[in-house]
């Protein structure tokens, strides 16, 4: 079973509420992150996860669920940007 | 010294010298060179409180507008425009002279000003506040910003929000206004005090006329100035006065996306385009008439400071 973590690529963020903006060192790319994609940041920089317990702990914190398949979508997604590892 | 303080046929005699003369605007120190008399005489109006350099230093850009020989295929007068003796874009008609000199000297700001971050945005500043109008061509920033300059506000500029690194001050760079089409007579009626140049028809962006800036605005172009407020500014005929506040995520989105020199700087300009967010409250304003939106600015300003 696939575990996603925080990426070693560092990156600096502004956040303003529930919504951050990341500047991503590797690229010079600079993205808004919605409150959802956030909640989902900030649970994977306090351990690796996997999708399941990613659903869980999005579930625990009251955030609605999105399908299992948009979850996986958003974590390959910032898997390609350089935010996230799979290991 | 500044240009004013030169007689016309002077400062036509400097322009004409193989050296030029140097001037300053805001940061940047500017060396011309030219060899027309009726830009000679424009120059002399709106120019008229830069400083003139005599000291060596650094120059930022060496520029020169001449004459292009008259050939059987180009048989209208026309004007090259010289950055180090390159030309960026082809000639202009002889009657844009002033157009083209600014145009040409913006542009080369655009492209070498990259120790700053450089906003497309209109700065105004008033108590040490700096109000922040950054826009798309078009959306009426330089209408406003002539407005605010005639009612109390500071001019730091209609065009560049410089932004210095080091202590993510705004700094000023107070150049002529150019207004365009029916923003012509809208500012002759709002500020007849307002110094116009003469109304160069025909250009690419249709009829242009430049407002000078005005002399306190150049006489305390070394003073920086603290972010305060940004305002995205769009005019939409009849369109009824909308002042909104909108959340600092999309206020950053929108001044990144709008700035000259954002990707070039990396991480350095993310950082001071979040400072800048951060310190100012933030609002889009929807305006069909300027004398409202006018009074929206100033309650908005006003209430701040109270």
């Amino acid at each position: 079973m696939t575990t996603w973590k925080r990426s070693r690529h560092l990156f600096a963020s502004y956040r303003w509420g529930d919504e951050r903006i990341l500047f991503l060192q590797n690229s010079g790319e600079t993205h808004y992150i919605n409150p959802a994609a956030t909640m989902v940041l900030e649970i994977l920089a306090q351990q690796p996860t996997t999708l399941i317990d990613l659903s869980q702990q999005l579930s625990e914190r009251g955030q609605v669920l999105p399908s299992e398949a948009v979850l996986e979508d958003l974590l390959d997604r910032f898997t390609a940007l350089g935010l996230l590892e799979e290991c | 010294m500044k240009i004013a303080h030169l007689r016309k046929h002077a400062l036509a005699r400097a322009l004409h010298h193989p050296h030029g003369v140097t001037i300053r605007t805001g940061p940047f120190r500017v060396q011309l060179r030219v060899s027309v008399q009726s830009l000679v005489n424009l120059i002399h109006q709106l120019w008229r409180d830069y400083p003139l350099v005599a000291e060596p230093g650094i120059i930022d850009c060496h520029l020169a507008v001449t004459r292009r020989p008259i050939h059987r295929r180009w048989p209208k007068p026309e004007l090259r425009f010289l950055v180090d003796g390159q030309a960026p874009f082809p000639p202009f008609p002889l009657a844009h002279h002033f157009p083209m000199l600014e145009w040409g000297l913006n542009l080369c700001l655009a492209r070498r000003a990259n120790h700053l971050l450089m906003l497309h945005a209109a700065v105004v500043e008033r108590h040490g506040q700096a109000l922040l109008l950054p826009a798309w061509p078009g959306h009426g920033k330089s209408t406003l910003c002539a407005a605010l300059i005639h009612s109390d506000w500071r001019l730091f500029s209609d065009e560049f929000g410089l932004v210095r690194p080091a202590d993510g001050l705004l700094l000023p760079l107070p150049r002529p206004l150019p207004l365009k089409n029916a923003s012509i007579d809208v500012i002759r009626a709002f500020a007849p005090q307002a110094d116009l140049g003469p109304a160069f028809e025909g250009t690419h962006k249709g009829t242009v006329a430049h407002v000078r800036p005005p002399t306190e605005s150049v006489q305390r172009m070394d003073e920086p100035a603290r972010p305060r407020w940004l305002v995205f500014p769009r005019w939409v005929a009849d369109s009824p006065l909308r002042l909104e506040p909108i959340v600092k995520p999309d206020a950053f989105l929108m001044v990144a996306t709008n700035a000259f020199n954002y990707d070039i700087l990396g991480q350095t300009a993310f950082e001071l385009v979040g400072q800048i967010v951060d310190a100012c409250d933030c609002y889009t304003l929807v305006y069909s008439d300027l004398r409202e939106a006018m009074a929206a600015l100033n309650d908005l300003t006003r209430s701040a400071n109270a």
